[in-house]
C-alpha cells in the first residue's frame, strides 16, 4: 500500500465570484499531495481554470484561505510563491523568433534576483529541464517552426526550469493529437513521481484523467460534484448527472475505459444523440 | 529570451556603440556652414583655436546632437517598451496618445506665455507631462469601462484621444498671428532648434532616472512578453510594471516633447531594426534601442543640415543654410527603412 505525503497545499472554504454577494466557485476545501496527480474535470463553465487560477495565486479568493506548507498563499512574496508554484495556462504563447533555449531560460526567473546572465547553477538546471522533458534535440530551433505537441514540452520545460513543488496546468493537451496527449501525461506521470512533484492539472479526457491521476475534483457549475480518488470520482455515476451524457464503462488489462453514450436534453431527461468515445 | 551570452550581449553594445560613437564623433563637423570633421576637432584641442570654427562646431553642432542623443535614445527605449507592454508592434508613446498630449500641454504652456521654472524644471515640460499623463487617465478609464481591456483597447482608446488632441493643436495654432504659426508649426514638426527656454540640462532629471528604471525592467518584460499569467507565475507584479512602465515612459516623452515637440518613427522603427538583428531579448533590446535611437536622430539631424544644401547643388540654385525639421527627416529617412523592413519580414 502506498504512503501519502501531507499535504503540501491545503485549501479550505474557498470561495471566489467577481461580484461579492454571489460566489460562483465554490465552496471548495482540497489537498494537494506530493508525488500525486490531481485531475481536476467537469464541464465548460464549471469554474476548473479559475480554480486552477486561485490555487496559483493569480487571483484573490473572495473568501476561505489557500495554505502552502501552512503559509497563506497570500502572504508570500510574488518570488518566493514562483519559486514553489508554476502555472501553465492553456495556450501559452511565445514570441514568433525566439528559440527554445530562450523560453525555457524564462523558467529561471524567480530564481534570479540580480545579475544580467543567468549562473553556472541555472544554465544546469535549464539542460536538466530540458533533457527531463526531450527538448534537447531542437534547443536552438525557432519556437514557431515546433508542432504543438513539441511547443508544449518546452513550456513545460521551462515550468521544471522553475523548480517548482507544485506543477499547475490548465489542459495541458488541448489541440493536441493523441500520441502527443499521451506523451503528455506520461511525462507528467513520470515527473511527478520522480521529482517528487505535486501536479493539479484540468483535462477534458476523462479517460486520460482516469489512468494516469491519482485524485480527481468534479466540478458542475462552480460546485464540487465528487472528488477523492480518480477511479471512484470518474464512474458512470457520479459523471452522468454533471455532464449530461449517458455513460458505458469498458474493462481492458486492469484499466477501465468511459464510453460516453448519449447526450441528454437537461430540460426534459431525454437521450437527444449517440455520442462515442469521450475525449 | 534567456540564454544570452555575455558573448552576445557584448558584441551587440558593441556594435551599437559603435556607431553611435561615430556618429557623436563626427557630428561637430556636419551641418551647413563649412566647418568639416578636422577643423572642428582641430578648433578643440589647437593651442590657438579658429573662434568661428570652435563657435560652429562646439556651441551650435554639439549641443543639438546632445539633444538628438537624448532625445532619440530616450525615444525609441520608450517605443520598445510600449511595442511589448501593448503587445502591438505599432505601439509607441505617440500612437497611444501620450506624445499628442504631451505636446497639446506644452502647446498651450507657450500660447499662454507660460514660461518659467518651478524647482529647476521648466514650466514647458510641466505642461507637457500634464497633458502626458491627461491622456494616460482618459484612456485608461475609457479602457477600463470597455467590458474587456486588451493592448488593442488601449490603443484604439489611445489614437482617437491622440485625434483628439491634434485637433485642439490645430484650433490653438489657428488662434495665433502669422509669425506665431510660423514659429509653432515648426516646433510641431519637431524640432531641435532651441525654441521657448527649455534646456537639455533642465530635462535631464526628467529623463534618466525613467530610463534607468526602463532599463532595469528588461528582464521582466522578457516575462511579460510571453504572457501576463505566466509572468505572474513566475513571481512578476505584472500591474505595477505595466503602472511604472507607462509612468516611466510618459514621463521621459513629455520632457522630450517639451523640448524638441513631437518626433515620430524613431520610437517605432528602431526597436523593429533591433529586434530584426539581434533577437526578442530585452536585456539586448532596450539597451541596443536606446544607443541605436540617438546614433539614428544624430544621422537625421545630418540630413536636415545637408539635404537642402544637396538640393541646392543638384538643381544649381544658392544652397540654403536653413535646416529641415527633424520630424520631416524621420518621416523621409523611416518610411522607406519601415517599408522595407515589412517586405523583408513577409518574405
Amino acid at each position: 500500500m502506498t504512503t501519502i505525503d501531507p499535504a503540501m497545499m491545503k485549501v479550505r472554504g474557498l470561495q471566489f465570484g467577481y461580484t461579492p454577494t454571489k460566489p460562483f466557485l465554490g465552496p471548495i476545501d482540497l489537498d494537494i499531495h506530493r508525488r500525486r496527480i490531481l485531475a481536476v474535470v467537469g464541464p465548460n463553465g464549471a469554474g476548473k481554470s479559475t480554480l486552477l487560477r486561485l490555487i496559483a495565486g493569480l487571483i484573490q479568493p473572495r473568501s476561505g484561505e489557500i495554505l502552502f506548507a501552512d503559509t497563506p498563499l497570500n502572504r508570500m512574496r510574488l518570488r518566493d510563491r514562483a519559486r514553489h508554484i508554476t502555472f501553465l495556462p492553456q495556450k501559452p504563447t511565445a514570441p514568433a523568433s525566439t528559440s527554445v533555449m530562450e523560453i525555457v531560460s524564462l523558467g529561471r526567473h524567480p530564481h534570479r534576483r540580480f545579475g544580467l546572465f543567468e549562473s553556472l547553477a541555472d544554465k544546469a538546471t535549464i539542460h536538466r529541464s530540458m533533457e527531463q522533458t526531450q527538448t534537447t534535440a531542437y534547443a536552438n530551433r525557432r519556437m514557431d517552426t515546433l508542432s504543438g505537441g513539441e511547443a508544449q514540452r518546452v513550456h513545460l520545460a521551462a515550468s521544471l526550469a522553475q523548480e517548482p513543488k507544485i506543477l499547475i496546468l490548465d489542459e495541458p493537451t488541448a489541440e493536441l493529437d493523441l500520441r502527443y496527449q499521451l506523451q503528455i501525461f506520461e511525462l507528467l506521470r513520470e515527473l511527478t513521481d520522480r521529482e517528487n512533484l505535486a501536479t493539479v492539472v484540468v483535462t477534458h479526457d476523462l479517460n486520460l484523467a482516469r489512468r494516469f491521476a491519482d485524485d480527481a475534483l468534479l466540478l458542475s457549475c462552480g460546485h464540487v460534484a465528487a472528488q477523492g480518488p480518480a477511479d471512484t470520482v470518474l464512474v458512470p455515476e457520479t459523471l452522468e448527472g454533471v455532464y449530461g451524457v449517458t455513460f458505458k464503462t469498458s474493462e481492458t488489462e486492469n484499466q477501465t475505459w468511459l464510453l460516453a453514450q448519449d447526450a441528454v436534453d437537461a430540460e426534459s431527461s431525454t437521450i437527444i444523440d449517440d455520442g462515442g468515445t469521450f475525449g | 529570451m534567456g540564454a544570452v551570452s555575455k558573448t552576445t550581449f557584448i558584441r551587440a553594445m558593441f556594435i551599437c556603440g559603435l556607431v553611435l560613437a561615430v556618429m557623436i564623433l563626427v557630428s561637430p563637423g556636419i551641418g551647413t556652414q563649412d566647418v568639416g570633421i578636422f577643423d572642428a576637432w582641430r578648433s578643440l584641442f589647437d593651442d590657438e583655436p579658429n573662434r568661428i570654427h570652435h563657435a560652429i562646431a562646439w556651441q551650435l553642432r554639439f549641443p543639438r546632437t546632445l539633444k538628438a542623443l537624448v532625445a532619440g535614445s530616450a525615444l525609441a527605449l520608450c517605443g520598445a517598451v510600449f511595442q511589448t507592454l501593448f503587445r502591438n508592434p505599432l505601439a509607441t508613446p505617440y500612437t497611444v496618445g501620450i506624445a499628442s498630449g504631451a505636446s497639446l500641454g506644452a502647446l498651450i504652456c507657450y500660447k499662454l506665455h507660460w514660461l518659467t521654472t518651478i524647482g529647476g524644471i521648466s514650466s514647458v515640460s510641466i505642461g507637457a507631462l500634464a497633458g502626458a499623463i491627461g491622456v494616460l487617465l482618459v484612456v485608461l478609464l475609457l479602457a477600463r469601462s470597455a467590458a474587456r481591456v486588451t493592448g488593442n483597447t488601449l490603443l484604439l482608446a489611445g489614437v482617437t484621444i491622440g485625434f483628439f488632441c491634434s485637433g485642439m493643436m490645430m484650433f490653438i495654432t489657428s488662434l495665433a498671428d502669422v509669425s506665431e504659426t510660423h514659429k509653432t508649426v515648426r516646433w510641431l514638426m519637431g524640432t531641435l532648434d532651441t525654441y521657448g527656454h527649455v534646456e537639455l540640462t533642465m530635462l535631464l532629471p526628467l529623463i534618466i532616472p525613467p530610463c534607468l528604471l526602463l532599463l532595469w525592467f528588461a528582464r521582466d518584460l522578457n516575462q511579460y512578453s510571453v504572457g501576463t499569467e505566466l509572468a505572474a507565475s513566475r513571481g512578476v507584479s505584472v500591474e505595477k510594471l505595466e503602472i511604472a512602465s507607462i509612468i516611466a515612459g510618459s514621463l521621459a516623452v513629455s520632457a522630450i516633447v517639451s523640448m524638441c515637440g513631437p518626433i515620430g518613427f524613431v520610437g517605432l522603427i528602431i526597436p523593429h531594426l533591433v529586434r530584426l538583428g539581434f533577437g526578442f531579448d530585452h536585456r539586448i533590446v532596450l539597451p541596443a534601442s536606446l544607443l541605436l535611437g540617438g546614433a539614428f536622430l544624430i544621422g537625421c539631424d545630418f540630413l536636415t543640415a545637408l539635404a537642402p544644401h544637396w538640393y541646392g547643388q543638384l538643381t544649381h540654385t544658392a544652397t540654403t543654410t536653413a535646416r529641415l525639421p527633424i520630424g520631416v527627416m524621420t518621416a523621409i529617412v523611416g518610411t522607406p527603412v519601415f517599408l522595407i523592413l515589412l517586405c523583408s519580414k513577409r518574405s
